[in-house]
């Protein structure tokens, strides 16, 4: 199954360098390359500082989704569970917005210190600020309740969204519209310095998030036997929620809000290849990557030269195709 | 290598649930914990297994239980629990052999498949755990603690079977089936602790028996010694009558004046 999914990618990487919306054939290129010839400046630009840039986010960020996913479901026990849980998604999204809004109040020395990827950096800060007060919320004496956190998770989401609606209705028609399309996900500002940025933090995480899998098998059978059978449980809660704070807030940082990832692709790995975790973490990243970038050609693509938002890209192809699982399936899912 | 266990005292916020409660348990016997619902008795159980803090002390193993680290808990001691949960639908097997994942015996794949076997439940391997009955389950969770503690004494010294209610859901003969893997791995030498609420099963297969009654122990010892109408009675708050087995020192209880009773409610 890792292979398979290797091999996908590879295909799918190298496929998506070639679509875009201008007229530039990696073949001929890499065909040039090949007989020392120089790249034309079009060409050097669009393969190197649009298309391969944006393919690396689109393999970390849908590695980062679909992994935390996989994780946070593991963590909560629960199959619906999503990276958003943790309360990331929430916090990067008032951070976001607040950028977005109140860029033009930002003093000087900001505004220079982190230049126009002021957003991203709010989005990231936003996500850690709201997991950190609620893993405080909810860990008494060295132990944190899943079920506590899931509940205040709500009710930091609620307000992070109250918060958000405020700064929604002072904003004006620009400003509504980046945040608009900001909620709605792209990976259209891909350039290096975001890839290399996000991709050290995601990339650590994901790593370090694969070898969860023993543990987050182990906390299948509940807390109190995870630890009876020799697991270190605080140690695997705090890493699932570190790494998945992480990883998701840099993807989010970076992409915006790209939703279904998080769900659709570990409960489709879980369906084929069973719930233990150990292939479904290291799976999921490879399968997450695969179809954001699938997800980031259609998006490119369909409706050239313009370009869809992929979060809609990814409701629109993952809402289904969840719904005709679940329907497929011959018992209900019990939680 | 006991477990030793002196005035400890558990509580759940306000509430005292233990309070000083001595007993010693050795390897090479079964002890039966019996008490009424709500005795503190999986309260005790988790206590022992490090689950709950508490005061007073318990020595397992040669240290504090609070201060041991859960791996080498896992180690030298498994746990049932009274009521088990799954989170995602694992095969039967699986769910043996993530008992075996944090290192114990981790490399002895077939242990799982051995332990299947133990319990009675070969070619159930892969059945899906929660499409399982009531009692199979429970044979599955008893095949996952007994692969991580195989042999009942190790070069380290003897292991543990730490069982909340292991037969509550089996019929008549998988309960003789599992309490005599039970007390097989006593008299190998490893040390059993189970709470019991058949006083019969008890009285058969315990060596020792603590009796609990709020928080407390209300006698130890003998089962031929403890088990008698004054105390049970006492400790469940209703008329028992202990009689022996012919031709033997086995108690074996019975309600007093079982049929009155049960007529009274007509
Ligand atoms: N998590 C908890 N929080 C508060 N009180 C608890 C908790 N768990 C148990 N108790 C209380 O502690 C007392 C002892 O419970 P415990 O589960 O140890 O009883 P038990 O002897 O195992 O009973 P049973 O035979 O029904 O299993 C009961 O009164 C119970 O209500
Ligand atoms: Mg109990």
């Amino acid at each position: 199954m890792h292979l398979w999914l290797s091999v996908a990618l590879i295909v799918v990487g190298i496929f998506s360098l070639t679509v875009g919306a201008t007229e530039v054939s990696l073949g001929s290129a890499l065909w040039k390359v090949v007989q020392g010839e120089a790249l034309t400046r079009m060409e050097a630009i669009v393969l190197w500082d649009i298309r391969a840039p944006r393919l690396a986010l689109g393999l970390m960020v849908g590695a980062a989704l679909a992994m935390s996913g996989a994780v946070m479901q593991g963590l909560f026990r629960n199959p619906l569970a999503d990276p958003g849980l943790v309360g990331v998604s929430a916090g990067a999204g008032l951070g976001a917005i607040t950028a977005i809004v109140l860029a033009g109040l930002a003093p000087m020395w900001l505004a220079l210190a982190v230049g126009d990827q002021l957003v991203p950096v709010a989005a990231f800060l936003g996500g850690w600020a709201s997991t950190l007060l609620l893993y405080r919320v909810s860990t008494r004496r060295g132990r944190t309740s899943v079920a506590t956190m899931l509940l205040a998770g709500i009710a930091l989401g609620a307000l992070a969204g109250a918060l958000s609606g405020v700064l929604v209705y002072i904003s004006d028609d620009r400003q509504l519209r980046d945040l608009t399309f900001w909620g709605l996900g792209s990976l259209g500002g891909a350039n290096w310095t975001k890839v290399l940025t996000a991709g050290p933090i995601i990339m650590v995480s994901v790593v370090v998030a694969a070898s969860l899998g023993r543990g987050l098998n182990g906390l299948a059978l509940g807390e109190a036997t995870a630890a009876h059978i020799g697991l270190n449980v605080q140690w695997i809660k705090n890493t699932a929620i570190l790494t998945v704070a992480a990883a998701t807030g840099a993807a989010v940082a970076v992409s915006g809000g790209i939703g279904f990832i998080g769900i659709v692709v570990p409960h489709l790995l879980r369906l084929g290849t069973g719930p233990d975790h150990r292939p479904l973490l290291i799976n999921a990243s490879l399968l997450g990557a695969l179809l954001l970038v699938l997800a980031d050609m259609i998006a490119r693509v369909i409706i050239a030269p313009a370009e869809l938002p992929i979060g809609i890209v990814t409701a629109v192809l993952g809402a289904p195709v969840f719904l005709w699982i679940l329907l497929r399936q011959h018992a209900m899912v019990d939680l | 290598m006991t477990l030793s266990v002196h005035n400890l005292s558990v509580r759940y916020g306000r509430k005292t649930v233990i309070d000083g409660l001595e007993f010693e348990a050795r390897p090479g016997a079964l002890l039966a914990i019996v008490g009424p619902n709500g005795s503190g008795k999986s309260t005790l159980i988790k206590a022992i297994c490090g689950d709950l803090p508490y005061e007073g002390s318990i020595v397992f193993n040669g240290t504090e239980v609070a201060d041991a680290r859960p791996r080498d808990l896992a180690g030298v001691r498994g746990v049932l629990p009274q009521a088990s949960t799954l989170a995602f639908p694992f095969h039967a097997i699986e769910v043996v052999r993530i008992g075996l994942s944090s290192g114990v015996g981790a490399d002895h794949a077939d242990r799982a498949h051995a332990a299947m076997a133990r319990v009675g439940l070969t070619g159930y391997a892969n059945r899906y755990y929660q499409e399982l009955s009531g009692g199979e389950q429970q044979r599955v969770q008893l095949a996952r603690v007994l692969a991580q503690v195989w042999e009942p004494v190790t070069a380290d010294g003897p292991r543990w079977l730490m069982l909340d209610e292991p037969v509550s859901s089996l019929d008549i003969a998988h309960q003789l089936q599992i309490m005599t893997i039970a007390r097989d791995f006593a008299q190998a030498g490893g040390g059993v602790v189970a709470v019991m609420h058949d006083l019969n099963l008890t009285g058969l297969f315990a060596d020792h028996v603590l009796v609990m009654a709020e928080g407390q122990a209300l006698a130890t010892g003998r089962p031929v010694d403890v088990m008698t109408d004054v105390t049970l009675s006492r400790a469940y708050g209703c008329d028992l009558q202990v009689n022996t087995v012919p031709q033997s020192v086995t108690p074996f209880v019975l309600p007093h004046n079982a049929r009155a009773a049960a007529s009274k409610r007509v």
